[in-house]
């Protein structure tokens, strides 16, 4: 175990590991300076090098990338008003209106410092969620049923028969819409013609504002490691509990929204603090607890690995590795930040038009290699690609989508097995299954039961 | 609002295909095809009727124009992606990346020494970053393999 732990810690600077790990810190920075690039875009481009590299190599290359796409993220949402990623989201609140009072450096500082050490409540419905996961349950059935024999939705096709290939899958999900919506110009990075003019001195006195708000960097830090570990939650989430934990406990919480360090501080150490708690859930129970994970279960198991308790057993060197992957790649993406924002800050204001173009190479190359070289795969590239664009228009959650299509076929094996051994009735009938049944229920219809109680209070009333 | 409903009658069209298709399956094949497709359905429904009643009748109309230049745009870069799979179909990746990126960019009215510039660069690291670098096999194109490269 303490040799397995210790090998974990030095793997990523292996001779043969370290140029990956170091390519999927400095890949994932690039595009995570991009507004309007999630780390899910840059996982759905990254996806294939899983097939073609050894597991050890190809998954500490995507922990990387995962790791450090927020804290390049934070860099558009303080320029932009544009968070790079959903756990960006809240960094804008206040980074914004530093870069608008002309601290725009501070506010980066602040925010790779937090990022560094640390480590979307979805808008609208419930429904915008639900429609996208059942969808993407429905399209990972496609092929042959293990339980009955059955080839399913196959429709005649040979091509169909393995199921729907995981890679054209997710990039026609997610990569090819965002290069549609750049293309288009919906959005883009050319968003203003002014560089804000960065220097050393102001990134490295939001630094020191770090260190002088440790408190909060710590209870921070905590939600963070907390929240990652809740599955289904996410740094998206937990964002929002950060910055509303900030401002409750600041002495001016009327300035929060104007322009506060503290309300960068607490998401941006949230964020990456939840990557940590968030992969050893995915690792241990295979339980996703964001998309950015369930792309990597998706990359475990195009490596061939399937993620769950065996794990520790199977593969607890690799599964230390990993987990270390993530606090070292934080540590070398914000020293790397902080040398380089004065100048990589230059790149988010890359115009859509020479942006465009280059993702969608990549898009078209990612499809190749991730699906065993088969060209047919772009038919489902091109067929998926409209389904993620009106998704992304109509602001339904296609995170919900990767979740529903990566766990589909675990969903129905274990439904299928709890059918057999409990019966029809086995939401309800043991005391754990109802419990589960009753918060599940509970989640789902939060909205209309919080409705139904304020109505019999009024009327009780 | 119309786009939603559009988005949704698609989902509820492809969700009946499902549950006409799994009326084929074996009963046991046909148990978890139906419960999803049957929840998805009830949602799909549920959502349009929140979308419609959601919906106000000063809701801004799309001007004609707006919708032509929205087809334009979107359409020109459907194609230019239909036109990268067949660049690189005919082409290979190298050669195909290299056309796409110089197509796109003079249609963009670039200027040609940077267009040139910005797909020999993106034509080099794919030779270099996923060839050489990674050691992928990229396809060769019908094209180069036809001329006996």
């Amino acid at each position: 175990m303490i040799e397995a732990f210790l090998n974990g810690m030095v793997n990523p600077f292996d001779p043969t590991i370290l140029p990956y790990f170091l390519m999927g810190i400095a890949l994932s920075l690039t595009l995570g300076f991009l507004p309007g690039i999630a780390v899910f875009h840059i996982l759905a481009v990254l996806l294939p090098v899983a097939v073609i590299l050894k597991p050890m190599q190809g998954l500490t290359f995507l922990v990387a990338s995962t790791s450090v796409g927020a804290t390049g993220g934070s860099i558009a949402s303080v320029l932009f008003n544009i968070p790079g990623d959903s756990s960006n989201a809240a960094t804008l609140l206040d980074g914004y209106p530093m870069t608008l009072k002309g601290q725009a450096g501070r506010a980066m500082g602040i925010a790779l410092a937090a990022s560094g050490l640390g480590g979307k409540i979805s808008r609208g419905n419930a429904l915008r969620g639900l429609i996208p996961g059942l969808l993407g349950i429905l399209l990972a059935m496609i092929g042959l049923d293990g339980f009955s024999g059955d080839y399913r939705f196959t429709f005649g096709t040979s091509y169909l028969m393995d199921g729907l290939p995981l890679v054209p899958v997710f990039l026609g999900i997610f990569a090819l819409p965002q290069v549609i919506d750049l293309a288009a110009g919906a959005s883009g990075a050319a968003l203003s013609k002014v560089i804000p003019n960065v220097t050393f001195r102001e990134v490295f006195a939001g630094t020191k504002e770090t260190f002088r708000h440790w408190w909060l960097f710590i209870r921070s830090l905590l939600l963070g490691v907390w929240f990652g570990v809740l599955p289904g939650i996410g740094a998206g989430g937990a964002i929002w509990v950060a910055y509303a934990h900030a401002k409750q406990t600041s002495k001016r919480p009327e300035e929060f929204g104007t322009g506060r360090p503290e309300g960068i501080l607490a998401p941006e150490t949230v964020n990456n603090a939840c990557t940590g708690g968030d992969l050893l859930t995915t690792l241990v129970f295979g339980i996703p607890g964001s998309a950015t994970m369930a792309f990597l279960l998706g990359a475990f198991l195009l490596a061939g690995i399937q993620p769950g308790p065996g794990m520790i057993y199977e593969h607890l060197e690799l599964s230390f590795t990993l987990l270390w992957t993530v606090a070292w790649a934080n540590v070398i993406g914000v020293i790397v930040c902080l040398i380089l924002t004065t100048r990589i800050v230059r790149l988010a204001y890359l115009s859509p038009k020479v942006l465009a173009p280059i993702i969608l190479a990549l898009v078209l190359i990612a499809t190749f290699v991730g699906s065993d070289e088969d060209l047919t795969a772009y038919i489902i590239l091109f067929a998926i690609a409209p389904l993620g664009y009106a998704m992304m228009k109509l602001d339904y959650n296609r995170a919900s989508f990767v979740l529903g299509f990566v766990l589909g076929e675990l969903a129905e094996r274990s439904f299928q097995l709890a059918l057999q051994t409990r019966g029809p009735l086995f939401p309800v009938n043991s005391p754990i299954s109802a419990i589960l049944t009753l918060i599940l229920l509970t989640v789902i219809f939060q909205r209309q039961l919080g409705r139904l109680f304020r109505a019999l209070r009024r009327r009780i009333a | 609002m119309k786009a939603e409903i559009l988005f949704l009658c698609v989902l509820a069209a492809l969700g009946s295909v499902a549950v006409f298709a799994a009326s084929s399956f074996s009963p046991a094949g046909r148990r978890f095809p139906w419960l999803v497709t049957f929840i998805l359905l009830g949602l799909v429904l549920l959502q349009a009727i929140r979308t419609a009643r959601r919906a106000t009748p000063q809701e801004p109309r799309l001007s004609r124009e707006s919708l032509r230049e929205f087809l334009r745009s979107h359409g020109a870069i459907f194609s230019w992606s239909a036109a990268g799979f067949f660049l690189v179909y005919l082409f290979g990746f190298i050669v195909g990346v290299f056309l796409l990126i110089l197509g796109y960019q003079v249609q963009q009215r670039q200027k040609w020494p940077a267009a040139l510039a910005y797909a020999a660069g993106m034509g080099l690291a794919t030779y270099f970053g996923f060839q050489v670098g990674l050691q992928m096999h990229l396809y060769q194109g019908l094209v180069t393999k036809l001329l006996g490269f």
